[in-house]
């Protein structure tokens, strides 16, 4: 008796294979989506992180007048390709033990400008869009002025009179806003998932302060 | 010749369903726990950044302070219970003024330091949003903030104050995934 081998029809093998490439372009697509949100939520996270960073070197700047260059502020420029950390400097330096250098009024001088670091590369499906009292199409600069933190605001190194700006991180799947003013504050559309039970973290005691109240005792007597 | 069909029984179709869905529900739960772990950890990071920022930004204007420049005010509501503590100081050199003070906004509450340099009193946001700051307290009484001076003539003020936070990011109805964290700073002014 001749034994018949069974297989797929042509039919069958087509169906299987068109069925197989529907999945992969679905699954494809899920992770190009994906990626496109990853990177997104870290370019805007990143810029978060870095203008705080910026903002609190800035209050922390120190008065001296052995600088040869007095810092009027540090934070960041930004334009559709990349962002860096940049330093406004004053370069006749400070002359007497006023308190600080005076932030000036008017528009940047490029030459004042210093690049610290390396510059943020923003990847091209995450390209960011300013918004402010007036648009800027080019680079946009918030300064963090020396010792109060206050954002100053330029556009093409020009001075912008407004009191916020908001920066938009945005692509074909999602937006995610920087909003800066007085305070640093990150908006983001997405909603939270986290529907557990409430967790109370009791006030702890705070070991660093014990240590310190034990020195200052020990010195005052 | 017949060909005789082999398969799973009824009994091992069931077993091998259950023990797959094991698995899975296995996996949901690790995967959910990870995301959660993450999520408190960002609260955690928040909450602790924020602190810790404001406690060494005050510390180290504190402790240029002139220990005599040092004082401490309290407002109190109408029944009596106090509204707004106060720390304000100089330092040994120079004219300006400073304060310390919780500032109650209407959707968050930020620790806020104000500079007075000439010109009107300028105000420095400590916090940022991602935390509350819940409560603000001069631990022993602003009257205990008074210099003290040692057998060698210098003056010593030791400041004590504690402020509790919480974080914005919720965990479940409405709390804070973070919540009633307190930190306590003691700093000692000497001339």
């Amino acid at each position: 008796m001749k034994k018949e081998l069974k297989a797929f029809t042509l039919i069958e093998l087509l169906i299987v294979i068109v069925l197989i490439g529907i999945s992969t372009m679905l699954l494809l697509s899920t992770i190009f989506k994906a990626r496109k949100v990853i990177i997104a939520n870290q370019t805007i996270k990143s810029l978060l992180l870095e203008l705080r960073v910026n903002r609190r070197q800035s209050m922390l700047l120190r008065r001296s007048s052995n600088d040869n260059r007095w810092v009027h502020g540090i934070g960041m420029r930004i334009t559709k390709s990349e962002f860096a950390t940049v330093r406004y400097f004053s370069p006749s330096g400070g002359t007497d033990y006023d308190y600080y250098k005076a932030y000036p009024s008017g528009d940047i001088n490029q030459s004042n400008l210093e690049i610290l670091g390396t510059p943020y590369k923003i990847n091209n499906v995450a390209k960011p869009s300013f918004k402010l009292a007036e648009t800027c199409n080019g680079t946009l600069m918030i300064i963090f002025e020396a010792l109060k933190g206050t954002p100053k605001y330029y556009c093409n190194n020009r001075l912008i009179p407004s009191t916020s700006a908001t920066i938009t991180v945005q692509n074909s799947v999602n937006k995610l806003v920087v909003e800066v003013n007085g305070n640093i504050l990150l908006k983001s559309n997405t909603p939270s998932r986290v529907t557990t039970n409430h967790i109370n973290t009791p006030a702890v005691t705070n070991a660093a302060y014990d240590y310190e109240k034990k020195i200052i005792t020990n010195l005052i007597q | 010749m017949k060909n005789r069909l082999k398969a799973f029984t009824l009994i091992e179709t069931l077993i091998s369903i259950l023990l797959m869905s094991i698995i899975s529900m296995i996996t949901l739960f690790c995967l959910n726990a990870i995301l959660k772990a993450s999520y408190l950890i960002s609260a955690r990071t928040s909450v602790r950044d924020n602190s810790e920022f404001a406690i060494e930004f005050i510390k180290r204007k504190l402790k240029n302070a002139n220990p005599h420049s040092i004082s401490c005010t309290e407002t109190n509501n109408p029944d009596g219970t106090i509204n707004q503590r106060v720390i304000n100081w100089s330092p040994l050199i120079g004219s300006e003024t400073y304060s310390l003070y919780l500032k109650k906004n209407t959707n968050n509450n930020s620790l806020i330091f104000v500079e007075n340099i000439g010109g009107p009193p300028h105000e420095i946001v400590l916090t940022y949003e991602d935390v509350n700051i819940k409560d603000f307290d001069i631990i022993n009484n602003c009257s205990n903030i008074t210099p003290y001076i040692d057998n060698k003539g210098v003056a010593h003020v030791l400041v004590e104050f504690s402020f509790t936070t919480e974080s914005v990011l919720k965990w479940g109805k409405n709390k804070p995934a973070v919540g009633d964290v307190k930190k306590y700073v003691a700093v000692l002014v000497s001339n």
